[in-house]
């Protein structure tokens, strides 16, 4: 009985502790998501300034490649680590060969903001992949929620 | 056609359930509390004090030991759920979906998927009073430590069953009425030029003046071209009078100072007619109006030109 009564206490306090992070991590989530978008607001901004450079045509959705484009493999991707039971994610180079320059789709001398553009929006990948591991965590936040409720109508009919 | 701007407040609103008031209320705070809980107990006007010791040590988050006993229970509800599947699967089925959507959940979960008269009724709420995240970390704090010297403290997240937690909404730009002004010209603009340009071939008078026919960019190219050849010829022509004319009239003269004389002829020459090549080459940058819908073309500094040119009078018009 003791031991019971210890045990709900135990899962309680992690009940609390459980809803204390979901708060935070809520808070967290909009905090990058808030970072995304003031990332690719800048990175649209040069875009849209070296689209002004180089004109409209050259900048443009007609420069991108289509289906039946060569393949090329992605520059950047994730890797999963296992973290305190949680897949996490992670950015990585890629060494695959056949990597494409974005860059080059628009020409080869493209103007300083489109470099910028470039970097930044690389960057936004870290952002977006920080934004899917506190989805993840807030995701499994709430299962253990349940189940720790669960748990505990379970101690205490 | 309203923007919505960013996030410029990211905390979450927290409006505190029935049981979390009336546990606040009942509970003998001291003085030093964060401000929402002190307007929440205290009333409107409490002020915090400025000595704020935020040096508490945070255990607030998940220890190791914490998680070990969150596998364990994992485990051991998956047996059980186990057992149960295989007895009563229906009755199983039911029995995560109450597990899924449990009633105490929506603070979880509203926030997300309010329906518009709940959004209603939160708008109203506008001045009702919230808590942070900081006075949740704060409120655990306090519970546990109280809870270490009376037994019958309820749990935070029993305090917290109920409670609405709003997530801040992004702030609607409206669009800028000058703006709004400007495009509603431009788009009447361009629908005028599209009906002159589908009306253009029943106006008698602007059959005349076709703009963008090749024959009269030519004449345009051409009388553009004749002004720059009259200035070259009248240089020439300036350069050759100090060279021989000059000559001519005061007999034998030095070949160098007869170049000299005919570089500077030259010279005050080129400065005159540039100035009304300039001028002329300027005239030529018309705007056609964008609004005309009949009758032959107009330009926008038509007006001020003409003034211009029968002021001065000058000679080299066509």
């Amino acid at each position: 009985m003791q031991s019971d009564k210890e045990e709900y206490r135990s899962v309680c306090d992690i009940l609390d502790k459980l809803i204390v992070k979901q708060i935070h991590l809520m808070e967290e989530k909009m905090c990058s998501e808030l970072n995304i978008e003031s990332c690719i607001n800048n990175g649209s901004i040069h875009l849209a300034k070296s689209r002004y450079i180089m004109g409209q045509n050259s900048v443009s959705t007609s420069k991108l490649p289509v289906e039946n484009s060569p393949e090329f493999s992605a520059s950047t991707i994730c890797e999963g680590i296992e973290e305190d039971g949680l897949t996490q994610f992670k950015v990585a180079e890629s060494n695959a060969e056949n990597t494409v320059n974005p860059l080059h789709w628009f020409g080869i001398l493209v103007p300083q903001n489109m470099h910028k553009a470039k970097n930044i929006f690389q960057n936004s990948i870290n952002f977006v992949v920080e934004c899917v591991n506190i989805q993840v965590q807030l995701i499994e936040n709430v299962k253990n929620i349940v189940i720790l409720k669960k748990y505990k109508s379970m101690l205490n009919p | 056609m309203d923007l919505k701007g960013s996030l410029v407040d990211t905390n979450l609103r927290i409006y505190p359930s029935y049981k979390l008031k009336i546990f606040l209320e009942n509970e003998k705070l001291g003085d030093d509390l964060p401000v929402n809980i002190g307007k929440l107990t205290k009333g409107e006007t409490y002020k915090p004090k400025q000595n704020k010791s935020d040096s508490k040590p945070s255990n607030i988050y998940l220890n190791e030991n914490d998680i070990k006993t969150i596998n364990t229970i994992k485990d051991k509800i998956k047996v059980k759920d186990v057992n149960n599947s295989e007895h009563d699967n229906p009755d199983q089925q039911g029995n995560e979906k109450s597990v899924e959507h449990p009633p105490d959940k929506d603070e979880k979960k509203d926030s997300s998927e309010v329906s518009d008269d709940v959004k209603a009724e939160i708008f109203e709420k506008e001045n009702v009073l919230f808590l942070t995240t900081s006075d949740i970390d704060w409120l655990y704090n306090y519970i546990k430590e109280r809870r270490s010297k009376h037994d019958d403290i309820p749990y935070l997240h029993e305090l917290l069953e109920g409670s609405n937690i709003e997530l801040p909404k992004n702030e609607v730009i409206k669009r800028n009425p000058v703006l709004e002004a400007r495009c509603v010209k431009l788009r009447a603009q361009q629908e005028a030029r599209e009906y002159r340009k589908m009306t253009k071939g029943v106006d008698n008078v602007r059959l005349r003046f076709p703009e963008d026919s090749i024959s009269y960019q030519l004449k345009q190219m051409n009388r553009q071209l004749i002004a720059i050849g009259q200035f070259i010829i009248s240089i020439f022509a300036g350069f050759l009078f100090g060279f021989r004319g000059v000559e001519w009239m005061v007999g034998n003269l030095d070949f160098g100072f007869r170049l000299l004389l005919g570089v500077m002829c030259a010279l005050i020459i080129a400065l005159a007619e540039i100035y009304f090549l300039a001028k002329k080459l300027n005239e030529e940058l018309n705007v056609p109006k964008t609004t005309q819908i009949g009758g032959p073309p107009t330009f926008v500094n038509d007006r001020f030109n003409a003034n211009k040119i029968s002021k001065h009078d000058k000679p080299h018009q066509d």
